[in-house]
């Protein structure tokens, strides 16, 4: 019985003697993986620092291929600014960011020369991402390992919004809030007023519209007095409605026949991807008189041609 | 069903790594959860740097900060001047302690042999931590110092440091 069981244990290992060392090569090829894995020793120090995991997460997220060359660009342009190299560092600005924010390398050049009055250190951290724009906060500092904060009481930095856009497998650059410019259509006319939006400037947490009022009567309109809250509003697509922060402006009054072009600027954050639909005037007045004292304003109200409110669709 | 050969020999193979894989997973585990035995007693040497680099290995950054300025602490404490010198940023250095020697100068004024330590606040900026702490010098006169350090990690337990250099 032992010898024909033996015979039958011979006959299996010449049968698969292939198998068998092929079987006993990849067992040890998996040995050699498991000692491997098991005796290396974690030498990177954790960090809870995550440069490309945004603060606000919206469920968009950044392209892993892009997060090398924006560490890249943003890295070339912090050096230029440190090196005083003006021309390199503003040439790394989209040409319409460079159009609004610094319309002449002197305008840069002040800027970088107060920001980077000595050698700075940065940080950066991805903000947020929406449809194709790739927000990243930048915190600018002095050169805290070489001065130790001898000359200072408290730690400080300059921060602001980096943006790049995503077009045509580019990436553009823009700075201190910039997302974009764009022309609009928006357009209201009656038989008063005709007021029409031809410009849109949207930045991290602002849109600013340039609206044009023309006054086509002989009256004087007034659209917003002394920064009344309320008289003028964003309306978005999710019904929330933005009041004008009038950091621009006091008060919008039309003389007769008069055209006049003025920056509307509603707090309205990019990020959160809600679409503005349109601008909505609560309080446009057609006066017979107007001065701007106020112990005849009553008296001007009541006199008033007309008192109406108006929207512009975006 | 009769099963051919070819079939066979694919099902036994599949069976056999099915098998290294099982006994592999089970190595890993038993290797992970080992029980703790009485092992005998081996004296081993080891430098400090290892020590602390076992320490700090797999904590957070917060600990792993607070390690560090104390190994700089110890080394001011127990007069070991070089060894703290050279974990300073280079820059630093050149800026505020050309030499080793006015180094050990600015320490011996300002920190003693015996000192405490209080944690005010670590901030992280980047891949900088900036400590703010009060030290106390417990020899006499008791002398306060409150003051912050920054320490910029390139590795575990490889770092370079700067701090506020006091009278500037």
């Amino acid at each position: 019985m032992f010898t024909d069981l033996r015979l039958k244990i011979i006959n299996f290992l010449k049968k698969y003697k292939y198998h068998i060392i092929l079987f006993l090569i990849f067992w040890g090829i998996l040995i050699v993986i498991s000692q491997i894995l098991t005796n290396t020793k974690n030498d990177v120090p954790f960090t809870t620092f995550e440069v490309y995991k945004p603060v606000i997460d919206n469920g968009q997220t950044m392209p892993e291929k892009w997060q090398d060359d924006i560490e890249s660009i943003i890295d070339e342009y912090i050096g230029y600014c440190n090196r005083k190299e003006y021309e390199k560092a503003y040439n790394m600005i989209s040409k319409p960011c460079r159009d609004k924010i610094y319309p002449d390398l002197d305008s840069f050049k002040a800027y970088v020369d107060y920001v980077f009055s000595s050698k700075r250190l940065y940080t950066i951290k991805n903000y947020s991402n929406r449809d194709n724009v790739y927000i990243y906060r930048l915190r600018i500092f002095e050169d805290i390992m070489a001065t130790g904060l001898t000359y200072s009481s408290s730690f400080k930095y300059f921060e602001e919004k980096i943006s790049f856009t995503e077009k045509d497998g580019k990436l553009s650059m823009g700075v201190k809030g910039y997302i974009s410019e764009e022309n609009q259509n928006g357009l209201y006319d009656d038989k008063y007023i005709k007021i029409s939006i031809a410009k849109k400037y949207t930045s991290f947490d602002n849109e600013i519209y340039t609206v044009q009022f023309k006054n086509k009567t002989e009256y004087d309109i007034v659209i917003s007095e002394n920064g009344e809250r309320g008289e003028i509003e964003l309306i978005t697509a999710n019904g929330t409605i933005n009041r004008a922060v009038d950091e621009n402006w006091t008060s919008i009054h039309i003389s007769p026949g008069d055209t006049v072009s003025i920056p509307i600027s509603f707090t309205k954050f990019f990020d959160e991807g809600i679409k503005s639909t349109a601008i909505r005037f609560n309080n446009i007045r057609v006066l017979r008189s107007y001065s701007e004292d106020e112990n005849l304003k009553q008296q001007e109200l009541e006199n008033a041609v007309d008192m109406y409110s108006a929207e512009v669709t975006l | 069903m009769k099963l051919s050969k070819k079939s066979i020999r694919i099902i036994l193979i599949i069976f056999l790594i099915a098998i290294a894989i099982l006994l592999l997973l089970i190595g890993i585990l038993k290797k992970e959860t080992k029980e703790e035995k009485p092992e005998e007693i081996k004296t081993v040497q080891t430098d400090d740097n290892t020590v602390v680099t076992e320490r700090v290995r797999n904590r957070g950054e917060k600990e792993r900060m607070q390690v560090y300025l104390a190994e700089f602490i110890k080394n001011l404490e127990k007069g070991e001047y070089g060894k703290a010198y050279n974990k300073l940023y280079p820059e630093f250095r050149e800026n505020f302690f050309e030499t080793e020697e006015g180094f050990k100068q600015y320490a011996k004024q300002n920190y003693s042999s015996l000192m405490a330590v209080e944690y005010e606040d670590i901030q992280r900026q980047g891949a900088y931590y900036i400590l703010t702490v009060t030290i106390t010098n417990l020899e006499e006169p008791l002398t306060t110092i409150n003051q912050m350090f920054i320490i910029h990690e390139t590795g575990l337990n490889e770092y370079q440091i700067s701090f506020q250099v006091k009278g500037r």
